[in-house]
């Protein structure tokens, strides 16, 4: 009983801290899309109008769109180079060699994602290295895209490369004692067992990538525009109510894609082969 | 593995190398880079971008401002984390995993909803806490309560229990079973969460663009207000002296903690135990 009192106290700062600051967030987000004039009280008139206006306008969904759309196209091209990069570094047998290899890999989460998108700015810019090779990609989609999937990069290999880890080698001896090839191993025996890698992988990837702010701000050049940007700039714009209500859109958003991609990670976890 | 494999894959771990790495090359090569626009290799060698950076007013306040966010949100989120990961490894409470996922529901949360929500809260709620160094770092904290939770957790999941079951059995009290058994244990994830959560904060623009005006900002804010007008010579001076300095302390505290053994420590101690 005391020790249990004991852990309580331990425990109880950290999660009133956290319930007492999501329960305000949450209620001043709701509160504030709830109102349509342009005050810090605490309550205000219920008034549906922002909301009315905000999913009344085709601008709305389609800067919802252009969200969901990078998500899912940052995702899949992540993925895509992540995982041979994951396997790549699996096989490397030097321990120097791949510990280098891993630095290179997740280094760069220590950078701070403005200084990594102002890299993007200077390399594709007219006149930069590969400016003449991606010609107007700079502050269009396609330049956004390669920022945010190398921002993203770590997040995808990491999961992944604990899933390839875990799969033991001799299944994949196993397979090929019985005949099967390179390719045939690869789709039978390592993809099925690392799809929850590659799935958790890619949910933290496509959950990063709809809540991005500062790439798409920096490098969309005010033709890719996505929720977050909205968020900030309906602050400065004065139009709070609105904000609000667009920050809960993009919350909803968010819980969504985790729980999808939580979902499908149940249904095929549900399948996965046991030894 | 064939010769065809080999070459294929050094091919593939090269190209994302040479792809991971470009970007912040090119804000290191621009920094002391006499060009002002890079197009080539650079054309000479100079410190002068790096002596206007380091001069630069917004800049130097902005450092000062995002060493302080950094050290009293660490601090802050350590405080609350280390106890509570202790907690939830030990599970003396019941709802442990309820309380798991409290501790790391904030990772659900987009950074700008984050931003967002403390915004309106100091709004409403704290207007003194808008742009001060408490009112960012206590925003930061949310974000950084995961990452120490999740890193000091993994820590203590390697300890054996029976270590401090020992200690309780020579008299120690708990309190003196925690400092002088568990915490000596977790030293290695405890120094790798403190540079992790500082440097998350550091960096951090999502959230802290909502929490301050634009005259007095942390450094990567700086850095972002300064690119959303235009790109120049001082500003990849500061870009590269934050890669420098990023990269720099990650190394430092990876090679201290080999100096002192702390990599072998815990692993040691828990042979022992065991054998």
């Amino acid at each position: 009983m005391r020790a249990r009192r004991a852990a309580a106290a331990l425990i109880a700062p950290g999660t009133a801290y956290l319930v007492l600051v999501f329960a305000s967030i949450i209620a001043l987000l709701l509160s504030y899309s709830a109102r349509t004039e342009q005050t810090a009280a605490l309550v205000a008139t219920l008034d549906w109008g922002t909301w009315r206006s905000v999913l009344g306008d085709g601008y709305t969904w389609s800067v919802v769109g252009t969200t969901l759309r990078l998500g899912v196209t940052v995702s899949v091209l992540t993925v895509l180079i992540a995982y041979p990069l994951a396997w790549c570094i699996h096989t490397v047998r030097r321990g120097w060699q791949a510990a280098a290899l891993l630095f290179v890999v997740f280094s760069p989460i220590l950078v701070s994602v403005v200084v990594r998108t102002y890299g993007w700015a200077m390399l594709l810019r007219d006149g930069g290295p590969l400016g003449p090779l991606f010609e107007g990609w700079l502050y269009h989609e396609p330049g956004v895209v390669i920022a945010l999937v190398h921002v993203e990069l770590p997040f995808a290999v990491f999961p992944i490369l604990a899933s390839i880890r875990s799969v033991p080698a001799d299944l994949g001896e196993a397979a090929a004692d019985l005949g099967a090839g390179p390719l045939r191993r690869f789709t039978r025996v390592l993809l099925p067992l690392t799809v929850p890698g590659v799935l958790s992988g890619a949910q933290l990837v496509f959950a990063l990538t709809i809540s991005a702010f500062a790439t798409p701000a920096l490098l969309g050049g005010g033709r890719v525009t996505v929720l977050a940007q909205t968020i900030y700039q309906n602050i400065q714009l004065l139009q709070w109510p609105t904000a609000a209500a667009q920050a809960v859109i993009l919350l909803v958003l968010a819980l969504l894609v985790l729980s999808v991609f939580g979902l499908a990670a149940r249904l095929v976890g549900g399948g996965r082969v046991t030894r | 593995m064939t010769v065809l494999q080999r070459a294929l894959r050094t091919c593939w771990l090269a190209a994302c190398v040479v792809f991971i790495t470009a970007p912040l090359l090119i804000v290191l090569v621009a920094s002391v880079s006499t060009d002002h626009v890079l197009t080539g290799p650079p054309s000479g060698f100079t410190l002068r971008w790096l002596q206007e950076a380091v001069t630069y007013e917004p800049f130097r306040i902005g450092f000062v401002y995002s060493v302080q966010v950094a050290a009293v949100a660490t601090a802050v989120a350590l405080a609350l984390g280390v106890p509570a990961a202790y907690v939830i490894a030990r599970g003396g409470l019941p709802g442990t995993g309820v309380l798991r996922s409290l501790f790391v529901a904030p990772l659900s949360m987009p950074r700008v909803v984050t931003g967002f929500g403390f915004f309106v809260l100091y709004a409403s709620v704290f207007p003194t806490a808008y742009g001060t160094v408490g009112g960012v770092a206590l925003a930061h904290v949310l974000l950084l309560l995961p990452f120490v939770v999740a890193l000091v957790g993994s820590g203590l999941a390697n300890l054996d229990p029976s270590l401090e079951e020992a200690g309780r059995d020579l008299g120690a009290s708990s309190s003196q079973v925690f400092l002088r058994v568990t915490l000596p244990q977790i030293r290695m994830p405890l120094a790798i969460a403190a540079v992790f959560a500082f440097l998350t904060s550091f960096d951090e623009v999502d959230t802290s663009v909502f929490l301050m005006p634009p005259g007095v900002t942390t450094l990567p804010v700086a850095i972002f207000l300064r690119l959303e007008q235009n790109q120049d010579p001082t500003t990849s001076a500061v870009s590269s002296l934050m890669i420098v300095g990023s990269l720099l302390l990650a190394g430092l505290t990876a090679l201290a903690l080999r100096r002192s053994g702390l990599f072998g420590a815990g692993g040691r101690l828990n042979r022992g135990a065991r054998t």
